[in-house]
């Protein structure tokens, strides 16, 4: 039994290596019965992965009365850029958008998933759903998929019943945590600890935070404008989603595009 | 000797594609879409056939292209069939034609397959122009349902090759000569460089005067006299170094 | 013979080949309010007139918005509106989600139709109450349905359906050729004076009247109080000055 538990990588095995390298006898029921079989593993050369990562970075920042986000536009599949000018916010209501990165077929998918849900609930009670219930209703939803996940990585931004801004961030599985800033994606390792040193200010010794529109703006753009210095699957422009009392406002400017 | 145990697996779809198609191209010119694939489909390292055709019309308006399986190709282009023939009969108005149609429907379909554990392995490019108003349409679905839009679209191994290519030669205002020299410049690279390319090429073209024109295959020339590759490339290249 | 051993279920028609059950529902639409809906090159606008079953109840809903490119406005019985509306608005959806564009409105109808169609030859079933006009927009130009409880469909320019409904149809059909070029304003006014004609010593208000407009670059919406009140003081204006 000792000598079948060795021999279990099932994973891109040659077929020929079983029969002719390692003529081990090996029982396909895991060992459970006294049966062997001898003859070469039949297995396939590779079989159909699900899931590719189209890479892409987005972050959040809720301010006061605002929430600012901020994605580049670029998705790749592995080192070939596939499209410069993906949107990656989609908005729910008009004060809650969804920003992913991940899967952008998953992703499109779960968007869509999520607008349908808006407008059935939009019909059902004669207004939006608030963004607490969307962040729940988010939940929910990618936790639905456990054992096939969306892979999407989000973040959920809108203002909260008090019209404050609100960020939630998602992990695929749906567990999800309120946030005053969140990063998302492949450069999430590299803008996390700006954002964590420009709005926690823990380094700082005369603490002077980014605090109007303005101020997050810039920093926002700046935050994916230096992950693109160092990421090679971030670029070609930013998309700035501005969501405020006033509704949902999006802009696009060029970032480097190498 | 013990007896050899049958072992039920349980079902498994094609996970492998088998014959393969290489490489397709789409571009948008100044009258419309322009498609191109070669004609080789290639079964592992051989090439089974030498002259098939990858790429159909679907309707007066549009047309696709596919790499990847060509079982699934042909599967796909029968469920476009089979989808369209479903809307004519109902005679109410409402066919499924437009270009961009054939675009969203492939791209849930493939999603859908994806999900099945199923997928039809191809990378499609489908390209329009819309009678009516000459609005083009150009778009590339994968096996996952990811899609993508853009002036010009590769899939496969040219995505790596000939992107460069066409990212410095495309302009809006091609001309139908200029798109198409384009195209065979990127073919023969193709042709010299993938092993699964070959140097007969077949190119449709969607305007908005002719509709869809799925021209026969032709070869393009390819020139294996020069220096690159009589004196092999280490030796090619060595004085370049030395004298740099 | 008496008619009563052929009006209870649908698999018998009469001796005159009527399905009388089929008949009695067409009577279901005509008792229901009015609804009317009239169409322009560009736009639809469908006007209803809403009734309250109490003075201290609120009115029942009329005009229901379907999905962004359709509405519906409809007279019977509201119950069975509901269902074939939440019925339409959830192929809609599905129709978006698998082509990414709007439901061509004729094969909605043509569900609409089907589903109805099934209720007139089955015998443990009942035929729809409500008839429903069916504004909306798609790649084909502006559309104004009818759906009947028999199965039937109807295009139209203008049309009204539910009580007293001819009064406002005569008024379309004296008025219908002007319609081609307007604004949905101009339409709403021609739907308000309609339905006036109908509602007959009933005063319009923003409280018993829905309006919901559709058209190329508009979504679907219902027009809000203010605007109702503008619109029909507008139109009370009008015919004060004519009359």
């Amino acid at each position: 039994m000792e000598t079948h538990m060795q021999n279990e990588n099932y994973t891109n095995v040659n077929i020929f290596k079983n029969a002719f390298e390692h003529p081990t006898p090996k029982a396909l029921d895991g060992g459970k019965s006294d049966k062997t079989y001898y003859g070469p593993v039949m297995e396939h050369a590779s079989g159909f992965n699900p899931y590719v990562n189209n890479q892409g970075t987005t972050l959040a920042i809720a301010g006061q009365d605002f929430v600012m986000v901020a994605a580049d536009t670029r998705i790749s599949s592995g080192f070939n850029i596939l499209s410069r000018e993906h949107s990656r916010t989609t908005k729910l209501t008009e004060k809650c958008v969804i920003t992913s990165s991940g899967m952008v077929a998953d992703i499109e998918n779960l968007h869509k998933l999520l607008i349908a849900k808006v407008k059935t609930y939009e019909r059902q009670f004669k207004k939006s759903p608030s963004t607490e219930s969307l962040a729940q209703l988010l939940g929910n939803t990618l936790y639905s998929r456990r054992f096939m996940p969306f892979y999407a990585f989000n973040l959920l931004c809108g203002l909260d019943a008090k019209g404050q801004g609100c960020v939630y961030g998602y992990d695929a599985i749906g567990s999800y945590d309120k946030l005053t800033y969140g990063v998302q994606g492949s450069g999430s390792q590299l803008g996390a600890p700006i954002l964590d040193n420009q709005f926690v200010g823990h380094n700082f010794l005369v603490k002077q935070l980014a605090q109007s529109l303005q101020e997050t703006e810039d920093t926002a753009k700046d935050i994916i404008n230096s992950i693109a210095e160092r990421d090679i699957y971030t670029g070609d422009q930013v998309e700035l989603v501005l969501v405020d009392q006033n509704g949902v406002h999006i802009k696009r400017e060029p970032i480097r595009r190498d | 000797m013990e007896k050899i145990v049958s072992v039920k697996e349980p079902t498994m779809h094609t996970q492998v594609p088998v014959n393969i198609g290489t490489s397709v191209f789409g571009l948008r010119y100044k009258d419309g879409i322009m498609l191109a694939a070669d004609t080789a489909v290639s079964y592992g390292s051989m090439k089974k056939s030498k002259k098939s055709t990858r790429m159909a019309s679907l309707s007066d308006e549009a047309a696709i292209a596919c790499s990847g399986e060509m079982a699934d190709f042909q599967e796909l282009q029968k469920i476009l069939k089979e989808k369209r023939e479903g809307d004519e009969i109902e005679n109410d108005g409402a066919t499924f034609l437009k270009p961009r149609d054939y675009f969203n429907y492939p791209s849930r379909l493939n999603y859908q397959r994806r999900m099945k554990m199923d997928p039809l392995w191809n990378g499609s490019i489908v390209g329009g122009v819309r009678k009516d108003t000459g609005e083009t349409f150009l778009g590339m679905v994968d096996l996952y349902g990811t899609k993508v839009e853009g002036n010009f679209l590769i899939t496969g191994l040219g995505a790596h090759y000939c992107q460069v290519l066409m990212q410095n030669a495309w302009r809006p205002d091609l001309s139908e000569e200029e798109a198409r020299r384009l195209i065979e410049d990127c073919m023969r690279v193709m042709f010299y460089r993938d092993k699964k390319a070959t140097d007969e090429i077949q190119i449709t073209k969607i305007t908005q005067a002719g509709g869809v024109e799925v021209e026969k295959s032709y070869r393009i020339g390819s020139e294996w006299k020069l220096e690159f590759f009589k004196n092999m490339t280490n030796e090619f290249w060595r004085p370049i170094r030395i004298y740099q | 013979m008496l008619s009563v051993n052929y009006s209870l279920s649908c698999v018998t028609f009469d001796p005159k080949g009527k399905i009388l059950q089929v008949e009695y529902a067409k009577e279901a639409v005509k008792q229901g309010s009015t609804s009317l809906g009239l169409k322009s090159n560009d736009f639809v606008v469908l006007v209803s007139l809403k009734k309250s079953p109490h003075d201290l109840a609120s009115h029942q809903e009329k005009v229901f918005d379907i999905d962004d490119h359709m509405g519906i406005a409809i007279a019977g019985l509201t119950a069975d509106a509901r269902y074939l509306c939440k019925f339409m608005r959830s192929e809609c959806l599905n129709y978006w989600y698998t082509h990414d564009s709007h439901h061509p409105t004729e094969r909605l109808i043509g569900k609409i139709a089907k589903k109805a169609q099934i209720k007139t030859f089955h015998p443990a079933k009942r035929p729809f109450g409500v008839g429903l006009l069916v504004g909306s927009v798609d790649e084909t130009g502006t559309h104004l349905f009818e759906s009947c409880p028999s199965g039937n469909y109807y295009e139209y320019v203008a049309m009204a359906i539910g009580a007293r409904s001819q009064s406002a149809k005569t008024y379309l059909e004296k008025n219908f050729e002007q319609f081609t070029t307007l604004s949905w304003q101009e339409l709403v006014k021609h739907g308000l004076k309609a339905l006036k004609a109908s509602a007959q010593e009933t005063e319009l208000s923003e409280h018993n009247v829905s309006v919901g407009i559709v058209g190329k670059g508009l979504n679907f919406r219902l027009l809000n109080n203010d605007e109702l009140r503008a619109s029909i003081a507008e139109i009370s204006d009008a015919m004060d000055v004519s009359e």
